[in-house]
């Protein structure tokens, strides 16, 4: 009884109406092309905040007579390089082209989650911390010292620069635990039926 | 054989499971055409790589799994409803009424809403078992034992079963 309704959601499953969507090999590279296009527009506006913050701290760094401040403004420079190859890193990634149908789709998936789990913990996590967090507070504190009557102000941007690093702990340790949740889901899932 | 030609071999004999496949994985009818687009693409680009390590159609179910299932990952939003397994989904209330004589067309929703609530493992599971798989080919694609794919697709069977009705043969 139980087999045959299996069997009536089977043959109901494989008569849906489909579309008979296929792509012929002038819209194969077209849309190839396309999505290259859209992944560097991405790219581009990712660049562009990141350039901008380079040439904010790279003007500072010829403007200003403080060897702190500009110490700062090296080490925000080098941070946010860094920080900027590290994402690029984690987000554009060309496997070979083979590699999607040869690996099961478990393993495949398991490997994605890992990836995504270790962009926000560990090494790579602490590493971007360390080299991204001293320069802008150098550059603060050089700031402060360059600038003494804008003190409040920098004090103020320095506080709110630290609490954002600091919320940034608990949100990717949060981001990397929902990630190892899943992995072992798919762990036990895979083990034992 | 060609990358073009295994392409258009593989679109003619998967392509309305592909289909399927998206539907499930992508509610969105927009973000649905790109997915299934994504899964072409994929698909033609990974038949560079093809050197009959596994049937065609073993290839081709493991490229669009594993595209749909990074689909999922991107674009999963965190305060997203949590994806649950068969043991979950079987102890939660059923939105629909079993008992009625429905039409096809709504069994069909009703039977990817509850697909696209399974974590994506066994979302694997149940769709290539209704595109009707066997245990063995399901362990392959989806990379656990036949005896796991075979305990998942009995409880599938028992979970369709109480849950659907698609009344009778015909739809009527």
């Amino acid at each position: 009884m139980a087999d045959e309704r299996g069997d009536d959601v089977l043959q109901l499953w494989q008569s849906q109406e489909t579309e008979g969507f296929r792509m012929t090999p002038e819209q194969i590279h077209q849309r190839t092309e396309e999505m290259e296009q859209k992944l560097r527009r991405r790219w581009r506006s990712g660049y562009l905040v990141c350039g901008s913050l380079v040439a904010f701290f790279t003007l500072w760094l010829v403007a200003s007579n403080d060897p702190i401040q500009r110490l700062g403004a090296v080490l925000s420079i080098l941070g946010l390089a860094y920080m900027a190859w590290q994402i690029r890193q984690n987000r554009w990634r060309n496997p070979p082209p083979g590699d999607i149908g040869s690996t099961a789709s478990g393993d495949f998936l398991r490997t994605e989650l890992a990836r995504q789990r270790d962009f926000h913990r560990g090494r790579t996590f602490w590493t971007r911390m360390l080299c991204f967090v001293p320069g802008p507070l150098v550059f603060f504190l050089g700031f402060a010292r360059a600038q003494p009557h804008l003190v409040t102000i920098i004090r103020l941007e320095a506080i709110t620069f630290l609490l954002l690093v600091i919320a940034a702990v608990p949100l990717n340790h949060w981001l990397a635990g929902k990630y190892q949740r899943q992995i072992d889901q798919l762990d036990r899932l895979q083990r034992e039926p | 054989m060609a990358q073009d030609q295994l392409y258009e071999q593989a679109a003619a004999e998967l392509g309305p499971a592909l289909e399927r496949l998206a539907r499930s994985y992508e509610a969105d009818p927009e973000k649905r055409r790109d997915l299934l687009q994504e899964i072409h693409l994929a698909t033609w680009r990974s038949f560079a790589g093809f050197e009959q390590q596994c049937s065609l159609r073993t290839w081709v179910y493991r490229v669009a799994h594993n595209v749909a299932a990074s689909h999922v990952i991107r674009h999963r939003r965190a305060n997203a409803r949590p994806l649950v397994s068969l043991d979950e989904i079987e102890s939660l209330p059923d939105s629909g009424d079993t008992e009625a004589e429905v039409g096809r067309q709504q069994t069909v929703e009703r039977l990817h809403t509850f697909i696209q609530q399974l974590n994506p493992l066994e979302r694997q599971v149940i769709l290539l078992y209704l595109e009707g798989m066997d245990a063995a080919s399901i362990g392959e694609i989806v990379g656990i034992s036949s005896g796991n794919a075979a305990t998942r697709v009995h409880r599938i069977k028992k979970i369709l079963a109480g849950r659907f009705r698609t009344g009778g043969r015909d739809g009527r």
